[in-house]
Formats: structure tokens, C-alpha cells, sequence
């Protein structure tokens, strides 16, 4: 069987988002695998260490600094990665053509990839690759077993939490708490040294890009910031309730 | 796999080399040499230090030693702690630079960098170094997985600086199977969770000799914990030997050769301090910044205030040279150590030589820190004076750094005294190059052009400084002669001397090296070099004060005006400049990042 | 035709739905705005969308019973293919994010994922949504004559009825194709309290409440007292204390109420993304450096313990001598 991964690498959630020329300025910044996606590198992961015969290979589509997050997920385990580079910001539609085209050469059984993106917050690539392949998708799994070819597992559903199965192949998408990725061992990390990364260009998928962005606007709404000591809490909790009432209206 | 895996591009120097020779940048190892997977292990490594060591800093620091032994079993299944240990017991042996590397990133917490670094410095070094086949097959898996920790017993109540002078006595048993220890140790790190000791002790009362012993060994007692000021979560204790048998497969190294473990093992314990240091600073600095730049007063940040500014500039400076002064003293010792199966001798002798650099990252890092601690302080203003804020705590753990491993006192001994050494045994070119500045300076200003290049200034300031500090060890060779280490006090300066000599010069080859990529690297090396040269002119100042009067007094102030003539730097403009950076950033950088 | 796909539950129209057709009749596109109900028994669903809209459609079908979105998205893109809708429009609810995204494929479609605003300019429909964990705005352009859009809930005000005769009800045919997940169970959250997305005053509890019922104590407890909706951090949805549909931040709800009160919340930056459009922001911990104080119009520095129960003893003392007056 042959798992996919796809992962992004992204702004560590912890940097503060710097806005210049419409573009979120990258330069300097701590830029991470994207955690969400490390939940899917860490599922494939321990799918196989279970005992599923699997190769792993990783993907990912973006800017050469992706090779980091690349050389990430070789470094927890994975077997190979394909780097398709590219510099053009690709909509996650436009994005799940690709990924499909690469899961139908690779003839995948498995691909995973995060319940959502930290940068441009969608949520559809995952789906949109599963429609494209015309496959089942299970999103914002929180346990997964698999079993000879069937998946069983539990998601988060709207309203409550659902227990599923499923026949590979299928798309999984991933999220906190599914897992705790692991970090590389320096063995694993000298190992992966040595692993194939297979760059290929975006043109040769022929893609058309659906969405164009005209670029972002920082939100910084200044807030007060009154912080009072709470430890009269009779005195503080009479304050609080007195400025929601004048400020906000909040019991008028 | 061998150091060679891992990239280096630190030429073979001697130790001490920096005061009489200059080097060009491609000449010394940087952190912006680091290759790609030592990348990788060192964001691993801070990021577990942030996730698993602060986010548990409470419990480390009420002294739960079953999760700081979790945290190093951790640390241990990862490879962290097989760092130093050769490939033939399962180990990695990446070389120096990674290990202080990985001592830097894991620095965010004084208490659990002290249970790290006695374990894979001071306590498995001796074993790696000086163990036999046997001894290492026994211990090493154990120590390497973090199963087992390990402790350093070399003081006593009446033994500290003055090692040498240790009471505790071996005996070799009637049946020649043990020897027999007694005795007691003083301030042993780690000792409360320890698993395997290396305890010094004199056979017959003279025979300066390392024993490896087991924890529970009949006849070793661990006392009480002492209550420290600092550094709370890690196990400092007395030991008590009271006719403790010790198996005789167990005397590490030769017996009357235990010295050389003893004082070879503290030089690298010393560089890691400096790493450690290195790292508390950075840590520390991100608090302050993170602190100042939320904290308003007079309805602004008070990171816009200057005397604020100064501080983080100050201290995002002093990382910076301090990173350039211990990379680059452990980029030469790899590059001094030979491929392959060393012995015993040739470690010994590839770190020997760089003695006088550890010694100088010790007591200069230590302050350092102490320096950049302080200065964070400040920013919390008084929320830095309680305990829920970091600041407290660094405040209360980095004092330690100026006692053990030598106390400042004695590594500035050890600094100028080993120079002067060198120097007398003809090993270093000191007396020639205290000639050719005497030279120099007598026969009056030179037409040198200085050189070109964004560091331009800074590289003449460097050489100047070499100057100052090599004129004023002959000032103080000349008047003092052999009785030169009976002023403690002007020994002292000599040893601030070739520190800021040192630090500067790092912190210049540095930023040569990455001037281009990197201009924020020639930002501090500027600011650090032109207060740096200021510090050296005081110095110089002092220490001709304390060895001339009258007319050579006056001669040789002339000299040190002239050496000490040039343009200064505007530090007050720059270190805004330096500071909107660090605080766009929200950390130190040595990146362009905009905010 | 403005496809708007009608989100329901237990028989009655979910309240977002209404904000979806505020947001298609803003969108300055013509045809009409049309209703589609997918489901089983939905007749009810159908007749209450009705007022609002141009027209129904209506495809009441036993194997739509249980929502799938590989199913769905393959009805929704079949009737907007047939009756040549150039504009989709669904809940950006997970799983309307989730068969949004499908339909895009199916149709060939550009996607406009979770916008708060949409608009056509000269035939091109242009967007405004949250990014980089809702700390930026972007704005977006399709590329495509045909668009699925998933609008943010809680952003449009909900439509008013249009006043004309209620929209015609057609039923329609599809080709349903089998579901391939098969469910084999499910744990409903309970919860009967107002929603979040609708509420003006949100209260939500951290990990620093203690535990279930500290929560229930304070939380639920204090907004009991100021009619507000309940929130929670992803910790406490984890440690099960509290359900999903509570969980407020990055991989949970977004919301943007008049005040929100965090108790016992550290403010990590998923949280934050969640809720820092708030208008006010009240932080109560007993941590003065927790990141949540960086965010706050106004905090207490105190534990959650003596703090909170002192507030519901003076609000609710409040409220009696007001009935009493
Ligand atoms: C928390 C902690 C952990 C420690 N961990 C270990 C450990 O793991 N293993 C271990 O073996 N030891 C350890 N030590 C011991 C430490 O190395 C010694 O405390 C240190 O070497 C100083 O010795 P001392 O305390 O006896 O001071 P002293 O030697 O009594 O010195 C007192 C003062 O006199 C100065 N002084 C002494 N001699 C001279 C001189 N010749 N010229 C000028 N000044 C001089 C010193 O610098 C110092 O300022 C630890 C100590 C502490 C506090
Ligand atoms: C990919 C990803 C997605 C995520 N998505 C979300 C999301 O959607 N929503 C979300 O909320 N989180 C999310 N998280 C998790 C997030 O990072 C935090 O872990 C989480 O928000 C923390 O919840 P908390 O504030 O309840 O707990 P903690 O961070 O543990 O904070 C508890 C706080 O309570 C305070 N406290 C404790 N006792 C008291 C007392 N007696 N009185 C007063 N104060 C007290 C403490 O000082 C502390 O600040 C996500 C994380 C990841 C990696």
C-alpha cells in the first residue's frame, strides 16, 4: 500500500503576522511544518508501525523553503517526498487537481492531509481531492484503525462524534489531538539526509489556477487593555460588572 | 558516523591564537555554518526545551526528579544524549559543535540545563574519554538512554578551587579485588537521581585517582538536598564513603592520572557553561522583549523608551558574541581532534589546547548572562521581582554560573596564567608580538591604510585591541616578571583583556563571514566591538596605572592614547536599529524582520 | 439562478440559511434566488424557506436522510449544472465547508471558502475572508463564471421574508449515488442553550475553571445570569468536559459577539483566531502574563474561583433589586 501525506509549510502559530504591500511578510520568520498536516505524517506513521505494509511518501506543492518541511517529515519516518515547486499562490481547488494526478501516478490508497491550512485557513483541499478521485473522504478524524482494507475510526461531525468504516482508498484529513507527532530522532534526521526528495514543476500539471487573491489586510483592532488585580475579588468582579454594564450595555 | 558528516570550516589554529595571530572569516566555524540536519536537531531541541522543560517548569522546579528523569529518558530516546558518544557503543559522536549546540538550545531553564549538562558533560565525558572497552559496554548504553543519570564528585567541604587538595582517600582491599573509599564530597550536581558517580579520591593518600561507582554501592551515602538560592530543580548533595568498595574494574583511567580527567573533562564543561549561558540569554531576552513590548507606560510600549532600547540592544549583541566566541572554540577543537577511534591522549591533547578559550568562555559567558539577566530584569520592572514572571527565576539560577566549573576567580587564573605559559614553554609567539607592537608604537604613527569592507573599522579596532592587550602584558611581564602571578589583580585584567579580544574578534570573523546575507550580523558585531573597545581602553588604562609611575607611567599612557585613537561608532543610533528588529521579531534574530 | 443550499435540523431551518440569502441577494447578481432542500421529510423545511425566496427545490429523499457530503455535493452540483446556476451558496458550517468544496470540483468551479463579504464586480464575484488564523483579511477574486461560495455564519443579518407570494415548491429528480462512509454510530451533543453564532454575549471557560463542574459552576453559571451563549477552549472539549459544538477558535467556531468573556483561558493564538473579532474582550486568570491579557479590553488578574462567583452573586443581586424597584 502506498500512503500520501500532503503537508505546507507555514508561519509558526507563535510569530506575530507582519502585513506589507498586501502580502504577509515572511522574511525572518519562523516558518514550520504545518501542525495540522503533521497530525497526517505522524497517522501514516503509526498506520504502519501497527503493522500495515505501507510505503509513505510525502508531498508537497509550494516554494522552495517547502524542502524543509519536507526533510521534517522524512526525518519522523516517511519514505520519500515529491516537491512540486512552485512560487504561485495555487488555490486548494486548483491545489487538488494536482495532488490527485500525483495519488493516480503514485497509485495511492491513502492520502492525508490537515483538517485545515494556519496560513490561508481553507478546508478543502482534502474534500476536493477526494472529489476528484471520486473518493470518500473522512474529515476531522480523532481516531483511526485500520483493518486489512477497511478504515474504522471516529470524527468530529457538527453535531456530535461519529463513528465510521470505510473501504480504502480514502482521503483522511487530520487534526489535533488525533495524535502526538513525534519528533526526530538524530538518527532519523542523519538517515533522512539520504532519502529522495523528486522535484517536479508545477507547469507539468497543466493546472488553471480558479481563485485570485488581491492580497491581505492586517486586523490589528487596538484593545484597552485595563488589567485590574483581582485579589479583592468582591472589588474587581463590582468594577467588571460595572464597566459591562456602562461599556457594553450587558444588563442595562 | 564521524564529525565529518557535519560540515566544517574551521581551520587547524592553535589555542591562544587569536591574540597573536589574524584570521580571515572562512578561517572559523559559525552558527550560520551549522549544516541542515544540525539545523534540524537544534529546532527540536528548543522546541522540546519550550514545550516539555517550560511547560513544566513548575514541577522541575519543586524538585519532581521523576519527571526530570522522564524529560532526560526523553531526551535520551531522541539521540540527545548519545551526542558525544562514540558510534561503537551506539552512540552518534557528532563532535563539539553539535553537542554545545545542543547544550545552547536546550538552555531555558537553569535548573534542568544543569541536570543536562552534568549528565552529558561533566558526568559521561570522563567514562567516553578515559573508560576502558569493559567499563564503556556496562555504563554508556545506560547513560546514553537517559535509564541512568550521572555525577561529577570532585569537590569537598574543604576542596573547591583548590581541587588538588582533595581529602578523600583509596585503599586497595586485602584481597587486592576493591579498593576501599573514604571520605566525603561537597555540592555534587545531580546526585539525588544519579545512577553512576565518577568520584575522585587519593589512593594512599597521594595517587590522584577517577572511580566509577554505582549508586548503591555499600558504604556511598547521598545526603540531604541542599536548599539553594537558585537552580532549585536540580539535585545538588553530599556524598559520605565510609569504606565503600569500589570493584577495581572500576578505576577509570590510570591510577595517579585522575587530575587530567578531573580538569580535562571541566574544560568542556566550561564551554558548554558558555553554550548553556549563550542560550539563557537568548531565552531570556525573548521574555524581556515579550514583556516590554505588551507592557504600556506613559500610554506607550516601553520598548519605544531608549534606556529600554539599550538594554535589549546591549544584550542582542552580547548572544551574538557570544554564539560567534563558542562556535567558533568548538568549530577548532573538532577541527583539532583526529578521525576516527581517538585515544585517550589525543583528546586530551586536541582540547588542552584550547584550554585558555574555554576558560575565557567560562567566566566571560557566565557574566554574560549575569549581564543580560539584569538588564531583563529591569524591563519587568517590579513584576520581575516576583515569582510568577521568568525573570525571577533566571535571576536567582544564573549566579551559579560564576561558582562552579571553576569559579571566574580561578578560570581568570587559569587564562592568563596558561598564556604566560605558553608563551615561556616558546609554544605561542607571544614575546615576538609584544616586540613588534613595542616596535610599533615607538616608531611612531603608521601609514597602514585601514581596511575596506562594511567591518572595515571594526577590523582595525580588533587589531588595536590586540595591541592594547599584548602591550600591556609586556608592561606587566616587564615590571612584575615571575612575580607577575602574585598581582591577582592584574592578572585579572590581562584575563578581561583576551576576553574582549577574543569575543570581538569572534564576533567580527562572524559577521565577515555572512556580512553579505546577513547585514544584521554586522550590526552587532559593530555595536559589540565598539563597546568592547571602550571596555578594552579602561582596562588598558587601569592596568598601566598599576604597573608604571612617573615618566614610564606617562610614556605608556601615550601609548595607549595612540593605540586606543579612532572614529566612534555612534552605539545609540545602532542599537535602536538593532532593537526595532529584535522587537518586530519578538526574539533575537539575526534576521531582517520587519514589524 | 443564486442556488442557496438550506441548512436544517430536526425539521426546522438552521439559522444561518437566512443569512445566506441576505448575502445572495447582496451579491448583484441576477436570476432568482432559489432554495434548495435536501433531505428526507423536509416537506416542513421547504414550506418554511419559502417566504424568503424566489423559489424551492426540493429533493425529499430517504437515502438523503443521513447527510453525507460526498452524496450531497453530488445533488447540489447536479441540480446547479441543470438549472445553470452560476452562483452556490452554502453555510461555511465544516461540513458545508467540507461538500463546498466537492461541488466546486464537480462543477469546475472556482471556490470562495468561508468569506464574510461577496460581491460581483463586472462579472467576476470578489470576497473578503479571514486568514493566517483570522489575523489578516484577504481579499479574493474567482476566476471562474461559476462560483460556490461558503459564507461565514453569523456575519450577514438575517433576510426578511420578501413580501411576495412564497416561492414556488418544485420537487426534483436526482441521481443519488451510493454513500460509501458507513456510519456506525454517533454521540449527539446535547444543548439547548442559544447559539454561539448568534449570541450577544459569549462566555467561555478554559482549562482554568478546574474541572466539568467547576465549568457548570462558573461558566454556564455566568452566563446563565447575563443570557449568554456558552463557549469552550479546545482543552476543555478535549478533556470532555464540554462538547464540540462549544469550541471556539481555529478548528472550532468563529464568533463576533458583542462581549465576550473568557474565564480561566490562556489565549493561544487558535483561541484567539476564534474570537478576536469580539467587540469587547474580558479576560479573567490568575496568570498576569497569559497571552489572553494581550487581547483584552479589560481583565482581572485573579482566580476564576473567587472572582466569578462574586460576579453572579452581584449581577443576580442586581437583577433583584431591579424586580424589586
Ligand atoms: C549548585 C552547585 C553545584 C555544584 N556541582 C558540582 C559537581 O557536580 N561536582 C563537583 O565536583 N563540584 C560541584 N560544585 C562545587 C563547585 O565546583 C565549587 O563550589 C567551586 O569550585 C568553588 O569551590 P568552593 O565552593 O570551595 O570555593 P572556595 O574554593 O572556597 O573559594 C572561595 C572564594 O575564593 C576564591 N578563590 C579561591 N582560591 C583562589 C585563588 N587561588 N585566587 C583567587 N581567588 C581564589 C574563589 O574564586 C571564591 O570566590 C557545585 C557547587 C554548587 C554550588
Ligand atoms: C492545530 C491546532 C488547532 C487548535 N484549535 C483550537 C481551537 O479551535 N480552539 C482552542 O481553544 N484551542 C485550539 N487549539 C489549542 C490551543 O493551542 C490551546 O492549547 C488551548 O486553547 C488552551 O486552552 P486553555 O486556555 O483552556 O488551557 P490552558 O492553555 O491550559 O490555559 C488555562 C489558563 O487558565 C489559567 N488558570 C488556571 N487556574 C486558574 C484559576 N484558578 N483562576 C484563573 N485562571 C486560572 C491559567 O493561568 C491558564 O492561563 C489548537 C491547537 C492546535 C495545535
Amino acid at each position: 500500500m502506498r500512503i500520501l501525506a500532503i503537508i505546507r509549510q507555514v508561519l509558526d502559530a507563535e510569530e506575530s503576522v507582519y502585513v506589507d504591500n498586501r502580502t504577509v511578510d515572511l522574511k525572518g520568520r519562523k516558518l514550520v511544518m504545518d501542525t495540522m498536516d503533521e497530525y497526517g505524517v505522524e497517522e501514516a506513521l503509526r498506520i504502519r508501525e501497527r503493522g500495515a505494509e505501507a510505503e509513505i511518501v510525502v508531498v508537497g506543492i509550494g516554494p522552495a523553503r517547502f524542502e524543509e518541511a519536507l526533510r521534517s517529515a522524512l526525518s519522523m519516518g516517511a519514505d520519500r517526498a515529491i516537491h512540486v515547486e512552485t512560487d504561485q499562490e495555487v488555490d486548494p481547488i486548483a491545489l487538488s487537481g494536482v495532488v490527485a494526478a500525483i495519488a493516480r501516478k503514485e497509485e495511492a490508497q491513502m492520502i492525508f492531509c490537515g483538517g485545515q491550512q494556519a496560513d490561508w485557513d481553507s478546508q478543502a483541499l482534502g474534500a476536493a481531492v477526494a472529489e476528484h478521485l471520486d473518493w470518500p473522504a473522512l474529515t476531522w478524524t480523532r481516531k483511526l484503525e485500520l483493518k486489512g482494507t477497511t478504515l474504522a475510526g471516529q470524527r468530529d461531525a457538527e453535531d456530535g462524534v461519529e463513528s465510521f468504516e470505510v473501504d480504502l482508498p480514502a482521503v483522511v484529513t487530520t487534526q489535533q489531538d488525533l495524535n502526538e507527532p513525534r519528533y526526530p530522532t538524530l538518527p532519523n534526521i542523519m538517515k533522512a539526509k539520504r532519502k529522495e526528495i523528486r522535484r517536479e514543476t508545477l507547469e507539468s500539471f497543466g493546472v488553471a489556477l480558479k481563485v485570485r487573491s488581491h492580497g491581505v489586510e492586517a486586523q490589528n483592532r487596538e484593545r484597552l487593555r485595563e488589567v485590574i488585580d483581582g485579589r479583592d475579588a468582591a472589588a474587581a468582579a463590582s468594577q467588571l460588572v460595572a464597566m459591562l454594564r456602562e461599556k457594553a450595555g450587558v444588563m442595562a | 558516523m564521524s564529525t565529518a558528516t557535519v560540515s566544517h570550516s574551521s581551520r587547524k589554529v592553535s589555542g591562544g591564537a587569536f591574540l597573536v595571530e589574524d584570521l580571515l572569516p572562512g578561517e572559523i566555524f559559525t552558527p550560520e555554518d551549522l549544516s541542515d540536519e544540525q539545523k534540524q536537531m537544534a529546532e527540536i531541541t528548543a522546541d522540546f526545551a519550550d514545550k516539555h522543560v517550560l511547560g513544566n517548569i513548575q514541577e522541575i522546579e519543586a524538585k519532581n526528579f521523576d519527571l526530570s528523569r522522564k524529560l532526560m529518558r526523553d531526551l535520551g530516546e531522541l539521540g540527545l544524549l548519545s551526542v558525544d558518544v562514540p558510534e561503537a557503543y551506539g552512540g552518534m559522536e557528532l563532535g563539539h559543535v553539535t553537542s554545545a549546540m545542543l547544550t545552547d538550545k536546550i538552555a531555558v531553564s537553569g535548573s534542568f540545563s544543569v541536570t543536562f549538562s552534568a549528565h552529558v558533560g561533566i558526568g559521561m565525558l570522563p567514562l567516553i574519554w578515559y573508560g576502558s572497552p569493559e567499563q564503556k559496554q556496562k555504563y554508556l548504553p545506560k547513560l546514553a538512554s537517559g535509564e541512568w543519570i550521572a555525577a561529577y564528585a570532585l569537590s569537598e567541604a574543604s576542596a573547591g578551587s583548590d581541587a588538588m587538595n582533595i581529602h578523600t582517600r583509596a585503599a586497595l582491599s586485602p584481597d587486592g579485588k576493591h579498593y576501599v573509599l573514604n571520605g566525603e564530597k561537597m555540592w555534587i550536581s545531580n546526585a539525588g537521581m544519579a545512577g553512576l558517580f565518577t568520584i575522585f579520591a587519593k589512593v594512599d593518600g597521594e595517587k590522584f585517582t577517577a572511580f566509577l561507582v554505582e549508586a548503591g554501592t555499600p558504604g556511598l551515602t547521598v545526603g540531604p538536598e541542599e536548599h539553594k538560592l537558585g537552580i532549585r530543580g536540580s539535585s545538588t548533595c553530599p556524598l559520605a564513603l565510609v569504606d565503600c568498595l569500589v570493584p577495581v574494574e572500576n578505576v577509570l583511567g590510570e591510577i595517579g592520572k585522575g587530575h587530567h580527567i578531573a580538569f580535562n573533562v571541566l574544560d568542556v564543561g566550561r564551554y558548554k557553561l558558555a553554550a548553556s549561558a549563550v542560550g539563557g540569554a537568548r531565552t531570556v531576552l525573548r521574555d524581556g522583549i515579550r514583556y516590554g513590548r505588551d507592557r504600556i507606560a506613559f500610554g506607550k510600549p516601553v520598548t519605544s523608551f531608549g534606556l529600554i532600547q539599550e538594554k535589549i540592544a546591549d544584550t542582542a549583541a552580547d548572544v551574538y558574541a557570544g554564539e560567534a566566541a563558542v562556535y567558533r572554540t568548538v568549530g577548532a577543537i573538532d577541527a583539532a581532534m583526529p578521525e576516527g577511534e581517538k585515544s585517550p591522549q589525543q583528546i586530551q591533547r586536541a582540547i588542552e589546547e584550547f584550554a585558555v578559550e574555554c576558560s575565557i568562555l567560562k567566566f566571560w559567558g557566565s557574566e554574560m548572562l549575569e549581564r543580560a539577566v539584569d538588564k531583563m530584569f529591569q524591563i519587568f520592572g517590579g513584576y520581575g521581582f516576583v515569582e510568577e514572571f521568568p525573570v525571577e527565576r533566571a535571576y536567582r539560577d544564573s549566579r551559579i554560573n560564576k561558582i562552579f566549573e571553576g569559579t571566574n576567580e580561578i578560570n581568570r587564573l587559569i587564562t592568563t596564567g596558561w598564556m604566560v605559559k605558553r608563551a615561556m614553554q616558546g609554544r605561542l609567539a607571544l614575546l615576538p608580538a609584544i616586540k613588534k607592537v613595542m616596535d610599533e608604537v615607538m616608531a611612531g604613527p603608521s601609514l597602514q591604510a585601514p581596511p575596506s569592507g562594511a567591518l572595515g573599522a571594526e577590523r582595525s579596532l580588533v587589531r588595536n585591541a590586540k595591541k592594547l592587550g599584548l602591550f600591556c602584558s609586556g608592561a606587566a611581564s616587564q615590571r612584575f616578571g615571575t612575580e607577575l602571578s602574585e598581582q591577582q589583580e592584574v592578572v585579572g585584567m590581562l584575563a578581561d583583556m583576551l576576553a574582549e579580544i577574543m569575543v570581538s574578534e569572534s564576533a567580527l570573523l562572524r559577521a565577515e563571514k555572512s556580512a553579505e546575507q546577513m547585514p544584521m550580523g554586522v550590526r552587532l558585531a559593530k555595536y559589540f566591538i565598539a563597546n568592547s573597545f571602550r571596555r578594552m581602553v579602561m582596562l588598558a588604562e587601569k592596568l598601566v596605572a598599576a604597573v608604571a609611575e612617573g615618566d614610564t607611567l606617562r610614556t605608556q599612557m601615550a601609548i595607549v592614547r595612540r593605540l586606543a585613537k579612532h572614529e566612534p561608532v555612534n552605539t545609540v543610533a545602532l542599537g535602536r536599529e538593532i532593537t526595532a528588529t529584535m522587537v518586530a521579531a519578538g526574539r533575537y534574530t539575526v534576521e531582517e524582520v520587519r514589524g | 439562478m443564486i442556488l442557496v443550499v438550506v441548512a436544517h435540523a430536526d425539521g426546522r431551518v438552521g439559522r444561518s440559511t437566512f443569512g445566506l440569502i441576505a448575502a445572495a441577494r447582496q451579491i448583484g447578481r441576477s436570476g432568482p434566488v432559489t432554495a434548495l432542500v435536501l433531505g428526507s421529510g423536509v416537506a416542513g423545511v421547504a414550506t418554511e424557506i419559502a417566504p424568503y425566496v424566489d423559489q424551492v427545490l426540493v429533493a425529499d429523499r430517504e437515502e438523503l436522510a443521513q447527510y453525507d457530503p460526498q452524496v450531497w455535493a453530488a445533488a447540489v452540483a447536479q441540480i446547479a449544472h441543470e438549472g445553470e446556476a452560476d452562483t452556490i451558496l452554502l453555510t461555511a458550517s465544516r461540513s458545508g465547508r467540507e461538500s463546498s468544496a466537492r461541488v466546486a470540483v464537480k462543477l469546475d468551479a472556482a471556490l470562495l471558502e468561508d468569506v464574510v463579504s461577496v460581491v460581483d464586480r463586472q462579472g467576476a464575484l470578489v470576497a473578503e475572508r479571514y486568514s493566517c488564523l483570522a489575523r489578516v483579511t484577504e481579499r479574493i477574486e474567482a476566476l471562474s463564471p461559476v462560483v460556490v461560495v461558503s459564507v461565514k455564519p453569523g456575519i450577514f443579518a438575517a433576510a426578511e421574508p420578501t413580501g411576495a407570494e412564497p416561492g414556488e415548491q418544485y420537487d426534483v429528480e436526482l441521481a443519488v449515488p451510493p454513500a460509501r462512509v458507513r456510519v456506525t454510530g454517533k454521540v449527539r451533543y446535547a444543548t439547548d442553550r442559544i447559539a454561539l453564532a448568534d449570541a450577544d454575549v459569549v462566555v467561555s471557560g478554559g482549562r482554568g475553571v478546574g474541572d466539568a463542574a467547576g465549568f457548570e459552576r462558573l461558566v454556564v453559571g455566568l452566563a446563565d445570569q447575563l443570557g449568554a451563549a456558552v463557549g469552550a477552549t479546545r482543552a476543555v472539549v478535549d478533556a470532555g468536559w464540554r462538547p464540540y459544538s462549544e469550541q471556539v477558535g481555529q478548528t472550532g467556531k468563529t464568533v463576533q459577539p458583542k462581549v465576550y468573556i473568557a474565564v480561566g483561558i490562556s489565549g493561544a493564538v487558535q483561541h484567539l483566531s476564534g474570537m478576536n473579532k469580539s467587540r469587547l474582550i474580558v479576560a479573567i486568570n490568575k496568570d498576569s502574563e497569559a497571552p489572553i491579557f494581550r487581547v483584552c479590553d479589560f481583565g482581572i488578574v485573579g482566580n476564576v474561583e473567587s472572582v466569578v462567583p462574586a460576579m453572579i452573586e452581584q449581577i443576580a443581586a442586581a437583577r433583584l433589586s431591579r424586580a424589586g424597584s
